[in-house]
C-alpha cells in the first residue's frame, strides 16, 4: 500500500516537474519546495541519528554515568558547537567565529594537502611524458598532450612585451600563436564536458519516463 | 476746469492747475487755517473759483449762502440736542419744536425712520423751489433718501459724474468706503477743537445701539460680511467747506451711523449703488441682505464708473472683523461668481487666489523658504519632458504659457524605452521538447536489439573495473560509497545495481557508506533488493551499511588514517560495527579489497582521490555520472592509476550488464538513450544549417 502512495507522489511531484517545460508555473514551485524541505529535514534527522547522538552524546553519557569518568574531550566539539549557535543572533555572531575558524582552518588545510598529493602531482607526473615512446600510436598522443597541455597555458597568458629584441619578439609570436591553439584545445574539452553533461541528462530524463511508464502506468516491462 | 479726477487731497489739479479747494466760502475766515486736511471718500473734479464764475452762477451762490449759513447753523444744533438726548429717545420721538426748526430733509434724516421720507418728500419737492434755481432744487430732492428714487432718476444722464457721486445713496456709502477709510488713517488726525459741530453730532449720535436705527438695523442683520472698523471721519474745517457742499451735508449726516466702533460692510453700499457687477464683489458675502439698488441708478452703465471705482478691493486687510449673527439666522448665499467673458481681463487678474494650486508647492530651505509658487527648476531641468508642439511663431510674450505646456507635457522615462506590447512569439523550443519526448518513449514500446548488439565491449576503462571485480578473491570485502543523491538515481542506479549484483555474485562482502546523507538510503535500497534475489547473502553477514560519513574532506581524511571506528553504528539496526563478527577484522581501508566510490559528482570522487587514494594506499574503482567522465579519466591516466578503472553513465552500465550477462534496465534504456542522442545531434546539425543560411552575406546585396 505504501509502496503504492509513493509511486503516486512520485509520479505526480514528476510531472509538476515537467511543468516547468511550459513556464515557471506555480505547479513547478511546488514540487520545487517539497524536494527542499523533505531533504533538508531528512539531513537534519540523519545528522542527529548518525552523528550527534553516536558520536557526541552517547559516549558523554557513557563516560558520565556508567564509567563515571567526565569525557573532557567530548567537550570540546559540544563547546564549538554550541557557540555556531550564536550565529542566529547578531549580537552574540562573534562568538561563533571561533568554531567557524575551527572548520575553515582544517578544511583549508585538508583541501590543500590532498589537492596538492591527490590531483596536482600526480597530474604532474602524467603530462610528463615521452615523445619517443616505445608504442607507434602513444607519440601522437603524447604530442597532443604536449601542444594542448602548454597551449592551454599559453591562452591565459596576458602580458604585453616590452623588449625589442628580435627574439624576444619571435618568442612572443611563438607564444601568441601556441596560445591560440591552446584556446582550441579548451574549447574542444569544454564541449566534451558539456556533450558528457548532456547525455547524463538524458539518462536522467529516460529514468524519469521509464519510472512513468512502468511503476505507475505499468504499460512498459 | 478740466474735470479731470484728482485725488482727495489734492488742492489743486494736477492737469490744469485750478483750485479744487475753494478759499472765500467759509464765514470766519480770520481763523488761522489748519492744514489742509484731505476730504476724504470724493475725488473731486476741478471747480472754478468763485471769482471765475460766470456773474450769473456767483450771483446764485451769494443768494445761497445767507440761508444755508442759517439752515447749517439751524440743523447744527438740532444734531448737537438729538445727540444729547438719542441714547433716552429715539430720533422718532423727536419733539414738535425741533421739528419745526430742522428743515424738512433734516428732520428725516434725525428721525431715521422709514415713515418720514414720504412726508419730507413732498415738502422737499415744494421747498427748493422758491429758493433755489432749478438745478439747484433737482439736487435737494435727490439728496433725501426715498424709497423709490424716482426723483433723480430722470436727471441722472445730465449730471456730471462728480454730483452724480454726490447723490444720497453714494454718499450714503462714502464713509464706508474701505479703501478710503483705510487711508483715512494714515493722514494726521484733525484736533478735536477744530471738528465742526455737525461732524461732533453726528459722532455722538454714532454712540447709538445699531439696533436703534431701521436702517442700520437692516445691515446689520446682514450676515457673516466681513467688516470692519470704521475710525471716526476726519472732522474738515467749516470754513474751508464750500457752500455747495455745505449743502450737501446734511445728506451725508443720514450715514454717521457707520462711526467707529461700529461694524459695517465695506464698499459694498458704494458699489451697490454703482451697479458695480456682482463679480466684482467677490469677497462680499449677501446680495439678497443688500438694499434694493436704487432704481433712478440703474440706467448708469458701466462705462460710467470711473476706474477707481471699479477697482474697488474686494477684501479689505484692515480691521477686519465678522459680523455678529445672531441666534437662527441663515448664513448668507455665496455670490455666483459672474461669467469669465463680463470679467475684464485686468480685473481677472486682480483676483486674489485663496488657495494654492494643488502641484504648487511651497520652498522649505534656502533664502525662499516659505514662498510658495517657485517655478520647479528641478524639475524642468533634471527630468525630460517631451517638447510640446513648436508653433511656427511664437510670441515673445507667450513664453510663460509655452513653458507651462512643457512643464504639465506627460514625461516620458528617457533610461527605459518604452516596452513593446508582449506578443506572444512562435518558437521551436515546443517542438524540440516534442522530439525528445518522443525519442525516449518510443524505443520503449518497440523493442529491439539494436542498440544492446552494437555495444562496444571494448572499452578499457569498463573492461578493467570488470576484471577488477572478477579478481576479487571470494569472502573479500569492499567498500562501496554511494555519493550520490536521489536526482542522479535515474542515472547512477543502473551502474550501481550491475556492480552490486556482480558483487554479489561473486560473493564479495560488500561495506557500504555515503558522504551524503540523501546516499545512505539509496544504498541500503539497492543492496537490499540484489540481496533479496542472492540466496544466503544477508545483512550483518554479507552486507553492511555504514551510514552517513559525516564531514566531507575530515571524514574521509579521517576514515584514511584511522580505519573504521568500532563504536560506529550501522544504518539498519544502529549495531556497532563490533556486533557484526563478519567484519570484525576490517579495521582500516588496508583490510578492504578495493574501494569502488559511485560519485555523481566531481566533488565526491576528488574527495577520495585526494584524501583516501594517496594517504590509505588503497586500489580505487569508480562508476560515475556521464558528467564527471572527463574527471574520471585525468585520474584514470596518470601512470598510478589513481582510478584503477571508471564505468561511466548509463552506455558504460550497459557495457557492464553485458559484460556480466545480465540483462537489466541499462541495456533497456540503451535504445531510449541512443534515439534521443540521434534527435539531439540533428537538432543541432539542423539548427546550425538554418542559421548559416540565414546569416550568410548575399551576393546582390
Amino acid at each position: 500500500m505504501f509502496d503504492l502512495i509513493g509511486v503516486w507522489v512520485g509520479a505526480i511531484l514528476t510531472l509538476l516537474v515537467f511543468s516547468y517545460l511550459l513556464r515557471d508555473t506555480p505547479l513547478f514551485r511546488i514540487a520545487q519546495a517539497i524536494f527542499v524541505g523533505v531533504a533538508v529535514g531528512y539531513a537534519v534527522t540523519v545528522a542527529v541519528r548518525s552523528v550527534l547522538i553516536p558520536l557526541l552524546f552517547e559516549p558523554m553519557f557513557t563516560g558520565l554515568f556508567v564509567n563515571g569518568e567526565i569525557p573532557w574531550l567530548y567537550f570540546v566539539p559540544l563547546i564549538l558547537g554550541l557557540l555556531l549557535l550564536a550565529k542566529f543572533r547578531a549580537e552574540w555572531a562573534s562568538l561563533g567565529n571561533p568554531s567557524i575558524a575551527f572548520l575553515f582552518g582544517v578544511g583549508s588545510a585538508l583541501a590543500i594537502g590532498g589537492a596538492l598529493g591527490g590531483a596536482l602531482i600526480p597530474q604532474l607526473k602524467a603530462s610528463i611524458v615521452s615523445l619517443a615512446p616505445e608504442l607507434g600510436g602513444g607519440a601522437v598522443n603524447n604530442l597532443f598532450l604536449l601542444i594542448g597541455t602548454i597551449g592551454a597555458f599559453l591562452s591565459f597568458r596576458f602580458i604585453i612585451p616590452t623588449g625589442r629584441r628580435a627574439p624576444m619578439r619571435a618568442l612572443d609570436v611563438v607564444a601568441r600563436a601556441w596560445g591560440r591553439v591552446g584556446r582550441w584545445f579548451i574549447l574542444v574539452a569544454f564541449g566534451a564536458i558539456f556533450a558528457d553533461t548532456a547525455v547524463s541528462r538524458i539518462s536522467i530524463l529516460i529514468g524519469r519516463f521509464y519510472y512513468l511508464l512502468h511503476d505507475w502506468l505499468q504499460v512498459v516491462k | 476746469m478740466c474735470a479731470t479726477p484728482n485725488k482727495v487731497e489734492s488742492v489743486f489739479c494736477l492737469s490744469c492747475g485750478a483750485r479744487l479747494v475753494p478759499l472765500t466760502v467759509a464765514s470766519a475766515p480770520e481763523k488761522p487755517r489748519p492744514a489742509a486736511s484731505p476730504i476724504k471718500g470724493l475725488s473731486l473734479p476741478a471747480r472754478e473759483s468763485p471769482g471765475e464764475l460766470p456773474a450769473e452762477l456767483q450771483k446764485l451762490e451769494a443768494e445761497l449762502a445767507e440761508p444755508e449759513e442759517k439752515d447749517t447753523a439751524t440743523w447744527l444744533d438740532t444734531l448737537r440736542a438729538t445727540s444729547a438726548t438719542v441714547e433716552s429717545a429715539p430720533p422718532a420721538e423727536a419733539t414738535a419744536e425741533e421739528k419745526e426748526d430742522v428743515p424738512d430733509w433734516l428732520s428725516v434724516v434725525q428721525s431715521g425712520t422709514p415713515a418720514q421720507p414720504a412726508e419730507a418728500k413732498k415738502e422737499a419737492e415744494i421747498e427748493p423751489a422758491a429758493e433755489m434755481p432749478a438745478w439747484l432744487s433737482k439736487l435737494r430732492p435727490a439728496a433725501i433718501p426715498e424709497e423709490s428714487g424716482d426723483a433723480i432718476s430722470a436727471p441722472v444722464a445730465q449730471v456730471p459724474d462728480w454730483l452724480r457721486a454726490a447723490t444720497p445713496e453714494k454718499q450714503a456709502a462714502i464713509p464706508e468706503e474701505p479703501p478710503l477709510q483705510a487711508s483715512s488713517t494714515e493722514t494726521p488726525e484733525t484736533p478735536v477743537e477744530h471738528e465742526p459741530d455737525w461732524l461732533t453730532a453726528s459722532a455722538s449720535t454714532q454712540q447709538e445701539p445699531v439696533s436703534k436705527e431701521p436702517e442700520l438695523e437692516s445691515k446689520t442683520e446682514e450676515p457673516a460680511a466681513p467688516t470692519i472698523q470704521v475710525p471716526p471721519p476726519t472732522p474738515v474745517a467749516e470754513e474751508e467747506i464750500p457752500a455747495w457742499l455745505l449743502e450737501l451735508k446734511p445728506q451725508s449726516a443720514e450715514l454717521r451711523e457707520p462711526a467707529g466702533g461700529e461694524t459695517v460692510k465695506p464698499t459694498e453700499p458704494l458699489l451697490e449703488s454703482l451697479q458695480v457687477p456682482a463679480d466684482l464683489m467677490s469677497g462680499q458675502t449677501s446680495i439678497s441682505a443688500r438694499p434694493a439698488p436704487s432704481p433712478s441708478l440703474s440706467t448708469i452703465s458701466d462705462d460710467d464708473i470711473p476706474d477707481w471705482l471699479r477697482t474697488a478691493p474686494s477684501a479689505p486687510a484692515v480691521n477686519v472683523e465678522p459680523i455678529q449673527m445672531p441666534a437662527g439666522a441663515e448664513p448668507p448665499p455665496a455670490i455666483q461668481p459672474a461669467l469669465p467673458e463680463e470679467v475684464p481681463d485686468w480685473l481677472a487678474s486682480l483676483k486674489p487666489k485663496e488657495q494654492p494650486l494643488e502641484d504648487e508647492t511651497i520652498e522649505s530651505s534656502g533664502p525662499l523658504a516659505g514662498m510658495r509658487g517657485i517655478l520647479p527648476l528641478a524639475l524642468a531641468v533634471a527630468e525630460p519632458h517631451q517638447p510640446p508642439q513648436m508653433a511656427s511663431t511664437v510670441v515673445k510674450g507667450d513664453s510663460g504659457k509655452l513653458f507651462e505646456s512643457i512643464l504639465a507635457a506627460p514625461q516620458f522615462d528617457a533610461a527605459h524605452p518604452a516596452v513593446a506590447s508582449k506578443r506572444r512569439v512562435w518558437t521551436m523550443r515546443p517542438l524540440i521538447y516534442l522530439l525528445m519526448a518522443l525519442a525516449v518513449l518510443i524505443p520503449f514500446f518497440i523493442p529491439s536489439d539494436l542498440a544492446s548488439s552494437s555495444v562496444d565491449l571494448s572499452n578499457p576503462l569498463v573492461t578493467n573495473f570488470y576484471d577488477t571485480v572478477q579478481a576479487l578473491p571470494a569472502n573479500s570485502t569492499v567498500l562501496v560509497s554511494f555519493d550520490y543523491d536521489p536526482s542522479q538515481s535515474s542515472e547512477m542506479d543502473l551502474q550501481a545495481k550491475a556492480i552490486v549484483q556482480h558483487l554479489i555474485k561473486r560473493r564479495i562482502k560488500i561495506i557500504a557508506l555515503s558522504t551524503l546523507a540523501t546516499g545512505v538510503p539509496i544504498a541500503q535500497k539497492i543492496l537490499d533488493a540484489a540481496a533479496s534475489n542472492t540466496t544466503n547473502y544477508a545483512y550483518g553477514t554479507n552486507y553492511l551499511n555504514l551510514g552517513y560519513r559525516a564531514g566531507y574532506e575530515a571524514g574521509l581524511s579521517q576514515l584514511a588514517a584511522g580505519g573504521f571506528q568500532p563504536t560506529a553504528k550501522d544504518f539498519s539496526k544502529n549495531q556497532s560495527l563490533s556486533t557484526f563478527t563478519s567484519f570484525a577484522n576490517v579495521k582500516t581501508l588496508r583490510d578492504v579489497a578495493v574501494v569502488i566510490e559511485l560519485a555523481g559528482s566531481e566533488d565526491a570522487l576528488k574527495m577520495w582521490m585526494e584524501q583516501v587514494q594517496p594517504n590509505a594506499g588503497v586500489k580505487i574503482i569508480a562508476g560515475v555520472s556521464a558528467s564527471v567522465e572527463p574527471k574520471a579519466r585525468a585520474y584514470h591516466d596518470t601512470p598510478n592509476k589513481q582510478l584503477a578503472a571508471v564505468v561511466s553513465g548509463l552506455i558504460g552500465a550497459a557495457q557492464y550488464e553485458v559484460l556480466t550477462n545480465q540483462a537489466g534496465l541499462a541495456l533497456t534504456s540503451l535504445n531510449a538513450q541512443s534515439a534521443a542522442q540521434l534527435t539531439l545531434v540533428l537538432i543541432i546539425g539542423l539548427g546550425n544549417i538554418v542559421f548559416w543560411i540565414s546569416h550568410r552575406p548575399r551576393r546582390n546585396v
